[in-house]
């Protein structure tokens, strides 16, 4: 495919989101990276993301915060997201996200070979 | 008429004839003095003694007498202390209600005439005390009490008695030593102007149901005001005093002082609450802690990994064989964490299973294919043996994180060979086992292997470390599944570890929907999980409630009404689709502690929801 493929990655912590990127961009991806809930969620909005990756604990909301908000917009309601957190992932955790269609939930430090695997099977999709 | 005051008087009032009167006059005149009595018979209607001049009146009442006359009869001894003899057993409750709540002795005919003297002697007895009594009682009576004075001291309690009315009617002399007043000060005062206000109700509350109960009062707690104004805690064990006509007419106690248990408990209380804080705060510090470790340790890792992939740029030899060191050091904070996290859940109990059906030999193909690249590195085979089906109802995540730490350990401890995997079908258990041919482990060392952080003799190879914790954490979950772990070794030669999980049959849910098609699509998503299910589209089928842990009910108005007959009878309900109920009638089904309500009917949210139910 010739189009070049967006991701956005909504992540406070500025030196992880540049990891993030950095890896992400090495294998041909456009990444764009928000620092917090509020200018993640615009930017969702605004642009047309083929992929969104989400921290859970950020100022101004988590990831789940902005998954409620945007999932209202019927342009976004299938919109794929992945979800990378330092949080550790219980029951609650998962439910809350199976009930706001996460594709994916990866704890940090992840794995960057499933993580890149996951990120491919879903923009392919 | 008078009488010398030794003299005990009976009165014996009998249809006998003079002669059968007379053998029971002659063994009470054999028994006793014959000077102590005074003794008259009456066997006619027509009295001719006064009963009030009598210290006890025994009075026979045929069979065949009518009511008026016995009660005519009764009336005339209503003041006095009298053993009314009832023949026609019958009678007796009749008999009770003409004495008008006077304390009679009522007997009945079957009692045998030495019994019948035997009450006669008790009754002298105690009038001998009343009045001074006869020498020979008097000696009996101190000797009797003497006795008792001992037994009481020897016991070391508090013994007294009140009535109905709470009043204290008698205190032994020992209570100076425990509430510091005399015996006479707290005799004629309500037990409860000594009881401090907060056990008051409660003390009144279990007196009073013990009385009804019939049974006696043990462990009861009295917190009592001194009269050096501390409080004392004092254990009351209480039997319930009935006078003749079995009305209850008090309480006999006996009291211990626990007040130095009770404040070495209430000190035991407050530290374990105290403990019971500091464990949350360590739970809650670890669970802080671990997530802020997380950032920190995923930005090392990934820097290094970019790095190593030489993504930013190549690599020299030099940097690489660094690099690679400090990638596996923080793979191995980030595994250490994780294990601290884990074996804090196990240690606070907070471990919940999520119970699925699942074939346990798929698991350890995944957990073999897992490892495979590992242990091709080191040229080491990797064996299955056992079924290639066995269906278990476990935490499937649980049983792969027991069977990756051991199959982890067997790689890292092993330099050649191979590594099997053996799977066993013990009808209640199943058995798994992970052999190795690697250095083993020495007897000594065996012992302290599944405790954290056991520093034992084995020395890790190159590459992968462990982190102290995996076979704690293992043993942990084996039990959490009722399992057991244990583990064979020789050194040198390799090590078997085996492990046990219960065979825990799923629990059954019944489902009733009248609405076939979701019907049917619930219950195959329940079943896909294992559960064992019933269906009925109708909730008149009460045999659905046979033998399962949960119900599950499409909401219709039939729900309201069945609920009020039939919620006892399953341990959880679920009521779903309630979603255009008003929150007041949601509410109102809520209000029974075994239901709750879903809005939705969709069948895999109902699924979640019945998981988290049945987890509690």
């Amino acid at each position: 495919m010739s189009e070049v493929r967006r991701i956005l990655v909504v992540e406070d912590e500025m030196q992880f989101a540049k990891m993030v990127k950095m890896r992400l961009e090495s294998v041909g991806y456009e990444v764009d990276v928000s620092g917090d809930a509020y200018s993640g969620t615009q930017k969702i909005i605004r642009e047309a993301y083929d992929l969104v990756i989400l921290d859970l604990m950020m100022p101004a909301g988590g990831g789940f915060t902005i998954l409620e908000r945007i999932r209202k917009f019927p342009n976004k309601a299938d919109l794929p997201v992945i979800i990378l957190t330092g949080k550790t992932i219980d029951d609650t955790v998962k439910n809350q996200a199976r009930s706001l269609k996460v594709a994916h939930i990866f704890s940090k430090p992840y794995d960057a070979k499933e993580f890149l695997a996951a990120v491919a099977e879903l923009i392919d999709n | 008429m008078t009488h010398p005051s030794n003299v005990i008087r009976i009165l014996y009032c009998s249809h006998r004839s003079p002669e059968s009167a007379g053998l029971i006059a002659e063994e009470i005149y054999k028994d006793f003095d014959i000077s102590c009595f005074d003794w008259n018979r009456i066997d006619s209607i027509n009295y001719e003694y006064d009963p009030e001049d009598y210290d006890i009146v025994f009075l026979e009442i045929p069979v065949q007498m009518p009511h008026e006359l016995a009660e005519s009869r009764i009336n005339t001894i209503k003041h006095h202390a009298a053993v009314i003899r009832v023949h026609d057993s019958a009678y007796q409750k009749k008999v009770m209600q003409m004495c008008k709540g006077n304390t009679h002795l009522i007997i009945d005919n079957t009692l045998a005439q030495d019994q019948i003297i035997a009450i006669i002697h008790m009754l002298a007895h105690m009038k001998g005390n009343v009045s001074g009594g006869v020498p020979w009682v008097a000696d009996a009576l101190r000797e009797s009490e003497q006795r008792y004075r001992q037994i009481v001291l020897a016991m070391a309690g508090w013994i007294w008695e009140c009535g109905t009315d709470w009043i204290v009617t008698y205190s032994s002399e020992n209570v100076k030593e425990y509430l510091g007043y005399d015996a006479e000060e707290i005799t004629g005062r309500s037990i409860f102007s000594l009881l401090d206000e907060k056990c008051r109700e409660e003390v009144a509350t279990q007196l009073l149901e013990a009385a009804e109960s019939e049974s006696p009062i043990r462990d009861l707690e009295f917190w009592i005001d001194t009269a050096e104004g501390g409080l004392i805690c004092v254990l009351i064990s209480a039997e319930v005093k009935r006078n003749t006509h079995g009305i209850l007419s008090g309480f006999r106690c006996v009291g211990k002082d626990i007040t130095t248990q009770k404040t070495a408990e209430a000190a035991l209380h407050r530290s374990n609450e105290r403990l019971r804080e500091l464990d949350k705060l360590k739970s809650e510090f670890l669970s802080t802690v671990s997530h802020e470790l997380r950032t920190p340790i995923a930005i090392m890792g990934e820097g290094v990994a970019l790095c190593l992939e030489e993504i930013v740029g190549p690599l020299n030899h030099k940097q690489r064989d660094l690099l690679e060191d400090t990638h596996q050091n923080v793979d191995r904070l980030s595994r250490l964490i994780s294990d601290l996290l884990d074996i804090s859940k196990i240690e606070a109990g907070r471990v919940v299973l999520r119970k699925v059906q699942f074939n346990i030999p798929s698991i350890i193909q995944q957990a073999l294919d897992g490892f495979s690249s590992v242990a091709g590195q080191k040229n080491l085979e990797m064996r299955y043996e056992g079924p290639l089906s066995l269906i278990i109802y476990a935490d499937p995540d649980k049983v792969r994180q027991i069977i990756d730490n051991l199959i982890s350990n067997a790689i890292r401890f092993t330099a050649e060979g191979s590594i099997t995997i053996i799977l066993e079908d013990e009808s209640e258990i199943v058995r798994c086992r992970v052999c190795d041919t690697g250095i083993g482990i020495s007897k000594k060392d065996v012992k302290g292997l599944f405790v954290k952080f056991a520093q034992i003799g084995r020395v890790d190879g190159p590459g992968y470390k462990g982190t102290g914790l995996g076979l704690a954490i293992v043993k942990g979950l084996v039990e959490k599944h009722n399992g057991a772990i244990s583990v064979e070794s020789v050194p040198d030669q390799g090590s078997c570890f085996s492990f046990t999980l219960a065979r825990m049959t799923p629990p059954g849910i019944g489902i009733v929907d009248y609405e076939r098609q979701r019907l049917l699509s619930i219950q195959s998503t329940l079943k896909q999980s294992g559960y064992l299910t019933q269906i009925a589209d109708t909730l008149n089928a009460n045999e659905i409630c046979k033998g399962i842990q949960l119900l599950a009910v499409a909401y219709n108005q039939e729900v309201d009404q069945w609920l009020e007959k039939e919620t006892a009878f399953v341990e959880s309900i679920l009521i779903y689709d309630a979603g255009s109920l008003p929150e007041e009638h949601v509410l109102r089904l809520e209000r029974w502690p075994n239901v709750t309500v879903a809005h939705n009917s969709d069948a895999r949210r109902l699924h979640t929801r019945i998981q988290d139910l049945l987890m509690g």
